[in-house]
């Protein structure tokens, strides 16, 4: 009877131990991985993993077996992607390699699974999957999106390393998308559009380094590159493209104000040597420097005397 | 004491004498180093199938272990060397713990032969240092053997010889699923196991960082489940009859 009686506290006090510490651990594991509560709640025997690996490889076979993902098969390849999904929401391919089939015959479906990949907590050093995401609203939606595609661009250059590394590639993608939101919105030229959001993006990152604004896009060289190209596409345009008195106007605005010290033409935008008095590109006349104060020799770059007369500069 | 320890130190080596223990671990070799195989067929997750093998096929290995429990004991009530060995001073509580204790060893035993098979397969394989996470794993693994084994001991005592290794394999299967009835109290965790807070597999293949504050209260709560399921065993045990 007493053997009984200690069996039976035991039971008692280990089965409230138990409870207390298997809701402690319970909490604790979903900080520790917060993707298991997406998990498929299948009973599994706890081989979710283990599952998803195999479903990768049948899925891989699956899509090997088709010419094409279309409306007819693209069902069936959304739940063989749902279902990797629920199994192991943190493989990586399933966004980058397994949307992307999807990415033509359904975009919208496409969005959706690689925004719930860039909510992932797991993924959030990958730049591509947001990338991506951008991508298939500009590129497959109709009409595409640009104006929420500009959130995944942006997210992808913060995730590619920050302002100034961030990828060259994602960084067009950015900087197009908002210029086609500005192009809609103000009634502009694709071109002009560009010219204006490059042109922002340099006064806000300027504006930021001086401190008046909190937070800013993108300074960097690149920035200053792409600008340059923008400014010379509008003042020496190909033929396709016939500029607007306002975006000449701009691009002669940009010139005095970011390329001051640039030394560039301001009919055609194009970098002319000390001592040139006419554009090589397009001939205009252009304002002459370089050269020795006191004999008017064109001076070497850097130099601190007068190579003719020695005069010290 | 020194009966729970003579029980367990027969069990643990009677079993690990029989071949067939190193073969299962062997087999467990051969199966992880296949993974390499797959590279082209996973499109270049052949590293992360390996270390998913490995935990796999230790928890499997692990449950084999375990599920030999279930017909040892009614096997050894059957023939009547439960009954030899239950002679005083050795009490049925000392028999089910040293049994307990033994089988928990032999598992320690196979679980860890088969992990460090496994790192020494991954190291060889891709020349990486063997991760934190993927240790922690393998403990959690060996860890689970504790209210596994503590579960079969149960169930060998309470049902028919037949029907325990497969309740035990079903409770097992459907434990790690268990965390749908969070909301219950006392129930979760504390009758009904959740296998699923050793579960770090997944976590092992993406490198993701557990606390080892963790694998201590994951191993404190499988002490807990298995005085729990030890002690209504031994309850259940003390009124049955023994030929």
């Amino acid at each position: 009877m007493k053997r009984n009686a200690i069996h039976v506290v035991i039971i008692i006090v280990a089965v409230l131990g138990g409870w207390l510490l298997a809701q402690n651990l319970h909490q604790k594991q979903l900080e520790l991985s917060p993707t298991r509560a997406t998990l498929s709640k299948l009973p599994l025997g706890g081989f979710h993993k283990f599952l998803s690996d195999v479903e990768w490889m049948f899925f891989v076979n699956y899509l090997g077996s088709l010419n094409t993902v279309d409306g007819d098969n693209v069902k069936q390849v959304v739940s063989r992607l749902e279902r990797l999904m629920s199994y192991d929401p943190n493989l990586s391919k399933i966004y980058q390699e397994g949307a992307a089939m999807i990415s033509i015959a359904d975009p919208v479906k496409t969005v959706e699974i690689l925004d719930a990949a860039c909510e992932n907590p797991n993924l959030k050093s990958n730049s591509q999957i947001p990338f991506y995401a951008g991508f298939v609203m500009v590129q497959h939606m109709t009409p595409p999106n640009h104006k929420d595609a500009i959130r995944y661009f942006k997210m992808a250059i913060e995730r590619s390393g920050g302002k100034d590394q961030g990828n060259a590639y994602y960084t067009s993608y950015y900087y197009r998308a908002k210029a086609k939101v500005l192009a809609g919105e103000k009634k502009l030229d694709d071109r002009h559009a560009l010219l204006q959001v490059l042109f922002n993006e340099w006064d806000d990152a300027i504006l930021n380094s001086r401190g008046d604004v909190p937070t800013s896009e993108y300074n960097s060289q690149d920035l200053k590159e792409r600008l340059l190209l923008a400014v010379r596409n509008t003042k020496n345009p190909p033929e396709d493209y016939k500029p607007t008195a306002e975006a000449v106007k701009l691009a002669d605005e940009i010139t005095k104000k970011v390329f001051s010290d640039a030394h560039l033409c301001h009919s055609c935008a194009t970098a002319y040597c000390p001592g040139d008095k006419f554009c090589g590109a397009c001939g205009t006349e252009v304002i002459v420097y370089g050269l020795c104060p006191f004999c008017k020799e064109v001076l070497t770059p850097g130099a601190k005397f007068c190579v003719k007369t020695g005069q010290k500069l | 004491m020194n009966e729970i320890i003579a029980i367990a130190g027969s069990t643990w080596k009677n079993v690990l004498r029989l071949k067939v223990v190193y073969f299962l671990v062997f087999c467990v070799w051969v199966l992880v180093t296949s993974a390499l195989n797959y590279d082209v067929l996973s499109l270049g997750l052949h590293k992360e199938l390996l270390v998913d093998a490995s935990l796999l096929l230790n928890t499997i290995a692990g449950v084999l272990v375990i599920i030999s429990l279930t017909f040892e004991i009614p096997k050894e009530l059957k023939e009547g060397v439960a009954s030899t060995m239950l002679s005083k001073p050795l009490g049925r509580t000392h028999y089910l713990i040293g049994k307990l204790v033994g089988y928990v060893v032999v598992g320690v035993i196979v679980c860890s032969l088969i992990a460090l098979g496994s790192f020494f397969i991954f190291k060889i394989s891709f020349s990486e240092p063997i991760g934190m996470i993927m240790l922690q794993s393998q403990i959690m693994v060996i860890l689970s053997l504790i209210p596994m084994a503590a579960l079969a001991v149960l169930f060998s005592i309470a049902l028919p010889e037949i029907v325990a290794p497969i309740v035990t394999v079903l409770v097992v299967w459907f434990a790690h699923s268990s965390a749908a009835l969070f909301n219950i109290p006392v129930v979760y965790g504390g009758i009904i196991p959740d296998l699923d807070l050793f579960n770090f597999k997944a976590d092992a293949v993406y490198n993701t960082a557990i606390t080892w504050n963790y694998v201590i209260l994951v191993a404190l709560w499988g002490i807990a489940y298995a005085l729990f399921a030890t002690a209504l065993a031994s309850l259940i045990f003390s009124r049955k009859d023994i030929r």
